[in-house]
């Protein structure tokens, strides 16, 4: 006679597949999941509670290591707030605006890249791994030339950008992205027709759009539920609304339907940095606003005023008016809000982040309940989670 | 027909590792080939020095105030012609996070940032960077840039006397 007791187990927090140190607590009836209890925090760093101690300007190094991914999107982000706050979101100059979604998208290519990688290589295909990863590596570089870091950025200054972008950048990105269609064919090749990655992924981790609406999931995993929201199209921010491009979204509310969305938002990603390449013309990156944004290093080291500015800027910072604002972004994994809370000083009263993997972890326990253990790995795999951005 | 789409599906995807066994591989052996980072790479911190051979910082503490994590302290002194100059500079590279808003706000050019990126160490403590450790004898990114040739009291030559300054004004003086 077999023993029929459920069995807890912990997932994590160092196992392999859990994309970080994420534990979570499964109730198993045999390989079923009854239950699963997502325990989180393992790489808190109180950046909300650091900000409070920050300049503005300060605070932006932080926000590379929320989303570690993506961290242009998310300096994009608080960024658009703090300018929100200034009310200086109009001031912004157009090339800083195009050459932000111009890096925004470049972002969500290397987002999704670690994504499709990271997902395969849980399933089993490990051979994806490796070629996603060789095409991060040129989007790493361009990041590198740019930024002078490869992931944590810290490129997007109030006001615009922080320095130009560097020569032949331009023919390099429009290299790359020739390339990418082509990479994704790759992926494609090797996944979408095997039977084996059908198998695992298909009615896996399944979800309905109301359920996901309920639980306040985003971006990519809202739209493979038939959801069509996309805060690109629907809130635009950085001129978004200027761009030609398709919200991907399909119906099958599953796994496999959140992996052709990410892969056609690749495509769709590369559109938007050709239209993004055509529209770079020459100009100012940073706006004329010289009680918040830093004079150019020239006038510092050759006038007095600037200098002046300098040293007013970088010692006090600057001081928004009391007020309010919250700006959300579509992050490559969904909705990246901050909510910034002034009183008037140099340094934000409070600011708080909408994560979007830490809302969207809280649809595993919905979507993994009833199925078995190693789709477990599948649904952590879709959700596409970074718990730099979880734990904060 | 499902076996054949099957099948299908296997053999395109071993046609295309197939395929990249020809090419040339994009790895590099690490410790023994070494990647050179490009220019605005943002890694170990050093001070510079201006043409003449002098040092660049003032001890303004313009760096220390940027710094998110606190991690360069300094302590300013002047030396006989008034010339201020740090005492000591201590930048703590276990809490740097190599953000480079210390260069950005120096406002002589005299911290930068350079590309060697193999700092690691087994103790800790050896990661506390004193003045000795961080000043070179270079002009870094900025080779021809000396502040006192632009500003400043009179080092390189009489206070107000350079090429782009007017002289200093009398404010005992009525007339604009």
């Amino acid at each position: 006679m077999a023993s029929t007791e459920v069995m807890t187990i912990n997932m994590g927090p160092q196992h392999p597949s859990t994309h970080g140190v994420l534990q979570l607590v499964l109730e198993l009836d045999g390989e079923t999941v009854v239950k699963a209890t997502p325990h989180i925090g393992f790489l808190h760093r109180g950046i909300e509670k650091l900000a409070e101690h920050r300049t503005y300007h300060q605070i932006l190094p932080l926000t590379d290591r929320l989303d570690y991914l993506a961290p242009m999107h998310n300096n994009l982000g608080y960024m658009l707030a703090v300018e929100k706050l200034l009310g200086i979101e109009d001031q912004i100059p157009e090339r800083a605006q195009v050459v932000r979604v111009l890096l925004a998208e470049l972002t969500r290519i290397k987002s999704h890249l670690v994504w499709i990688a990271c997902h395969a290589l849980d399933i089993g295909a490990m051979t994806v791994f490796i070629y996603a990863f060789r095409e991060r590596e040129h989007i790493m570089n361009i990041y590198e030339k740019i930024s002078g870091a490869r992931m944590t950025s810290n490129y997007f200054r109030v006001g615009g950008l922080s320095a130009d972008l560097p020569d032949g950048l331009e023919q390099e990105i429009r290299t790359f992205v020739d390339s990418m269609p082509g990479h994704i064919d790759t992926y494609e090749g090797l996944l979408t027709g095997n039977k084996i990655w059908q198998k695992r992924i298909q009615n896996v981790g399944v979800i309905s759009g109301e359920d996901a609406i309920d639980l306040g999931v985003s971006g990519p995993s809202l739209r493979g539920s038939g959801v069509d929201w996309d805060l690109r199209r629907d809130n635009p921010y950085s001129g978004y609304e200027n761009y030609d491009f398709q919200v991907c979204v399909d119906d099958g509310c599953d796994t496999w339907a959140r992996y052709k969305i990410r892969l056609l938002e690749m495509r769709e990603s590369c559109k938007i940095i050709y239209q993004a390449l055509d529209k770079l013309k020459p100009g100012p990156i940073l706006a004329d606003c010289p009680k918040v944004c830093l004079p150019p290093k020239k006038d510092v080291v050759d006038s007095i005023e600037g200098l002046i500015h300098h040293f007013k800027i970088i010692t006090e910072g600057f001081k928004p008016e009391k007020g309010e604002v919250y700006v959300g972004v579509e992050n490559p994994k969904g909705e990246v809000g901050f909510y910034l809370n002034s009183d008037g000083g140099p340094r934000p009263y409070r600011m708080k982040i909408r994560p979007a993997s830490f809302i969207n972890l809280q649809a595993l326990p919905k979507m993994v309940e009833g199925s078995m253990i190693a789709d477990v790995v599948a649904v952590i795999g879709t959700l596409d989670i970074v718990l730099g951005e979880i734990d904060r | 027909m499902n076996l054949i789409r099957g099948i299908k599906g296997t053999a395109q995807a071993y046609w295309i590792t197939l395929r990249t066994m020809f090419r040339k591989p994009v790895t590099i052996q690490y410790p023994e080939q070494k990647r050179q980072p490009f220019p605005r790479y943002r890694a170990r911190i050093v001070l510079t020095r201006d043409p003449d051979g002098g040092e660049r910082c003032v001890a303004c503490y313009l760096c220390s105030a940027a710094c998110p994590v606190d991690c360069i302290s300094m302590q300013a002194a002047e030396a006989k012609d008034g010339r201020r100059y740090a005492e000591w500079f201590r930048i703590n590279f276990t809490r740097c996070i190599f953000c480079g808003l210390c260069t950005e706000a120096c406002p002589t050019r005299a911290i930068q940032m350079t590309s060697d990126y193999e700092i690691c160490n087994r103790d800790p403590l050896d990661l506390v960077y004193e003045k000795t450790d961080l000043l070179i004898d270079d002009t870094g990114k900025d080779p021809d840039y000396n502040f006192y040739r632009h500003a400043g009291i009179g080092v390189v030559n009489p206070r107000g006397g350079n090429e782009d300054e007017k002289p200093p004004a009398d404010v005992r003086d009525l007339l604009p």
